[in-house]
């Protein structure tokens, strides 16, 4: 059992304080995002390969987790990534990834 | 296809030490110098990451995560700044973090970024993202500078109560939602995390205090 650091609190209070977001405004207990894509959501170990702690992202898979890579699910990277830069870029608009880029290659 | 960005120290200012970067190849561009000749009226937006405690340009999200968003058609970099140590969190220590990476003076990294490759732009969109500290400071940058209209964070989160205890208490009352909605307002921000994060949780499925494994002793 890892018990790590711990600034106090678990982890929906902890992203309920930071973010603002009421439980009254989620989805599900773990899934806090809204329709326009902000809010928070919470993995769970059951679609993360197991992994659910402080380095979420971290496996096997090129550093990665099969599923950081792969997923098409709202918590991991392919969304996020995809509604950061849609969020980000406004008024121009950027391209949006059809689908996870998996785990080829980030460095040349 | 993205071309890789590198400098090896970054003199910018003392905060930021090292950037890894991105760029969208879309015109088939086949090396910097050649895309450096982009008219800035066609720049693309920059997106900057933030690593966790500790961490350097070698580990695995300074490459990928800005990678991911030149794929998505920005100018993706990684900034790797200083102090970023534990007991080197603390509200002060953001502060200059946040200005020295986003703020408007020529010798921040991105204005750096902006001098030594015109094609990235922040005025074209400006994406904050980060692991742990790394996705606090993506969340306070927008107090300097407000072309931020997008930030992630990645496994940060925070609680008034009990933490914080080495900070001179400015750190526990600027990462409530209250300390910083009046510049990074909710709909800005997403964060994900681990179920069972162990710092900015208390990370397992029954956390057991320290003391319970302590020995008793009976005189």
């Amino acid at each position: 059992m890892r018990t790590g650091i711990n600034f106090g609190g678990d982890v929906k209070e902890q992203q309920r304080e930071t973010t603002g977001w009421a439980d009254d405004s989620c989805t599900t207990t773990l899934n806090c995002l809204q329709i326009d894509g902000s809010g928070y959501y919470i993995i769970d170990d059951s679609e993360n390969s197991g992994v659910s702690g402080h380095e979420v992202y971290v496996g096997g898979v090129g550093g990665f987790t099969n599923e950081w890579v792969t997923s098409t699910g709202q918590g991991f990277m392919w969304a996020s990534f995809n509604w950061l830069a849609q969020r980000a870029s406004g008024a121009i608009g950027v391209d949006v990834l059809a689908a996870p880029t998996g785990a080829r290659r980030h460095r040349k | 296809m993205c071309l890789e960005y590198t400098t090896p120290l970054f003199h910018g200012n003392y905060y930021t030490l090292g950037i890894l970067g991105y760029i969208p190849d879309i015109y088939g561009y086949n090396s910097v110098a050649t895309a450096r000749r982009k008219l800035r009226a066609e720049s693309m937006p920059i997106s900057i990451f933030t690593m966790g405690t500790g961490k350097g340009l070698g580990d695995v999200t300074a490459s990928r995560f800005p990678l991911e968003m030149a794929r998505r058609g920005y100018c993706g970099f990684t900034v790797q700044y200083a102090r970023s140590e534990m007991l080197e969190y603390c509200d002060g220590e953001f502060d200059t973090k946040g200005s020295h990476i986003y703020g408007a003076g020529a010798d921040s990294a991105v204005g750096v970024i902006e001098a030594n490759l015109p094609f990235c732009s922040q005025e074209r969109g400006l994406a904050a993202s980060g692991f742990s500290q790394g996705g606090h400071i993506a969340l306070l940058a927008r107090q300097y500078n407000t072309l931020i209209s997008g930030v992630l964070m990645i496994s940060s989160g925070h609680y008034s109560v009990g933490g914080w205890a080495f900070c001179s208490g400015g750190m526990s009352s600027i990462l409530q939602y209250s300390g910083h909605s009046s510049y990074a307002p909710q709909v800005l921000v997403r964060s994900v995390i681990g179920e069972h994060d162990d710092v900015f949780g208390n990370g397992a499925h029954a956390f057991v205090p320290f003391l319970a494994l302590s020995p008793i002793i009976i005189n």
